[in-house]
């Protein structure tokens, strides 16, 4: 009786970690990424590839005290660093025409600790009119 | 927007306070989309509510003012060159057209449309007796060419369906600005609308006259202006606010006895929020 209920109890324990580690994984992913949050997250332009312009602040935690850096990715321009801190605040202002992730890192180093986009969205789509000659005649 | 009649009915006041402007052809959505280049017309579907106000001639009101709140619909499908634009910012109600030659400047169209009615007995108690205007099909074609930010639109149409037997041109000029996500517009025009043309809706005949107690007038061409600036801001991925002040002429078309109120100018103003879907 007792050996069942130890048997029973370490396939409990083997399933209990099996369900939650995976999901604690994914906790932790989101976890750093909610260390670095900005606001508001999406622009609008009215037309698509136009120059979208929003006003947005980064707030970001960490649990060490460090040199941070906020990254635009694609262009890998430094926004701004701090020294011997654990969060941080940063006003910007956007300006793109298409979606862009930002990045948490530590100062000097190229691990995004990280990552949050700003998603640019337009009401109307704009494709280019296909050349061509006279269709009628 | 050629057709006098259409200045003082209401169903213009309504164009006017929610359309964003009431230009022949989509000269002005392009402007107001901040098209840069001859690109893909889209494809939607607009519903929204405006208001509005209007002051210059006017047929059914003494004062030649106006004002009201509306709800407007506006729709726009392409397919291989072939359009249907429906209460877009034209006056016409709806226009059907082929794209027939495109370049990245220049884009030509064959276009046909049939214009509201004109004044009738529904119009004011003072046109008892009055013969009905019904409304045009013109059919004709509109160059447009893309340099940067500005549009120029020459159009040339007659009616086919051969009530008015008359012809009708503009010539339209237009820029657009983008200051952060506001998309403004200016855009100003000459339209000439030919004798048969005006004569159609705005003479008076020696019969109407007897029968209404109007002058009798005989239509002239006429040459007119007009004039709108415009802004437009995206809200949301679906919804868009409009605001529109115009200001045009009415010369060559004010002197009919059909106007209760007549004025040289007209000046409009409007705004509107639109779901597109």
């Amino acid at each position: 009786m007792k050996l069942t209920y130890r048997v029973n109890l370490t396939a409990m324990v083997a399933l209990f970690a099996c369900s939650v580690f995976p999901v604690t994984a994914e906790s932790e992913q989101r976890q750093q990424n909610q260390n670095l949050v900005v606001s508001p997250k999406r622009c609008v332009a009215l037309r698509q590839g136009q120059i979208c312009y929003q006003e947005v602040t980064f707030r970001w935690q960490q649990l060490q005290v460090g040199n941070y850096c906020l990254v635009e990715l694609p262009t890998q321009v430094i926004l701004k660093c701090w020294q011997q801190v654990r969060s941080g605040e940063f006003d910007l202002d956007f300006q793109d025409n298409q979606s862009t992730p930002f990045a948490l890192r530590v100062q000097g180093q190229e691990q995004n600790l990280s990552v949050v986009p700003i998603t640019v969205s337009w009401v109307f789509k704009s494709s280019k009119r296909p050349k061509s000659s006279w269709k009628l005649f | 927007m050629y057709s006098p009649v259409k200045k003082i009915t209401a169903a213009v006041l309504l164009s006017i306070a929610i359309l964003p402007s009431a230009y022949s052809a989509d000269i002005a959505r392009s402007l107001r989309n901040n098209t840069l280049e001859n690109t893909e017309p889209d494809n939607f579907f607009e519903i929204g509510v405006g208001a509005g106000a209007y002051v210059g001639s006017s047929m059914s009101e003494a004062d030649g003012k106006d004002a009201g709140l509306g709800v407007n619909l506006s729709a726009s499908y392409n397919w291989k060159g072939f359009f249907i634009d429906v209460f877009a910012e034209t006056g016409e109600p709806v226009v059907i057209g082929y794209n027939a030659y495109n370049n990245d400047v220049w884009s030509f169209d064959l276009v046909t449309g049939t214009t509201g009615d004109g004044v009738s007995e529904d119009t004011d108690d003072r046109f008892i007796g009055i013969n009905k205007r019904e409304s045009s099909s013109m059919f004709g074609g509109r160059l447009t060419g893309y340099f940067g930010q500005n549009i120029l639109q020459v159009s040339l149409k007659h009616d086919v369906k051969g009530r008015s037997k008359g012809t009708v041109a503009s010539a339209l000029l237009g820029r657009n600005w983008q200051y952060r996500n506001w998309n403004f517009h200016g855009l100003m025009g000459l339209y000439l609308s030919d004798a048969k043309f005006n004569d159609y809706y705005l003479g008076v005949t020696e019969e109407e006259s007897a029968a209404t107690g109007l002058e009798t007038y005989d239509g002239k061409a006429s040459l007119t202006f007009n004039s709108s600036l415009g802004v437009t801001y995206p809200i949301s991925e679906n919804w868009i606010y409009r605001a529109t002040v115009g200001f045009g002429s009415n010369f060559g078309q004010n002197d009919t006895s059909l106007f209760q109120k007549r004025r040289n100018f007209n000046a409009s103003i409007g705004t509107s929020i639109s779901y597109v879907f």
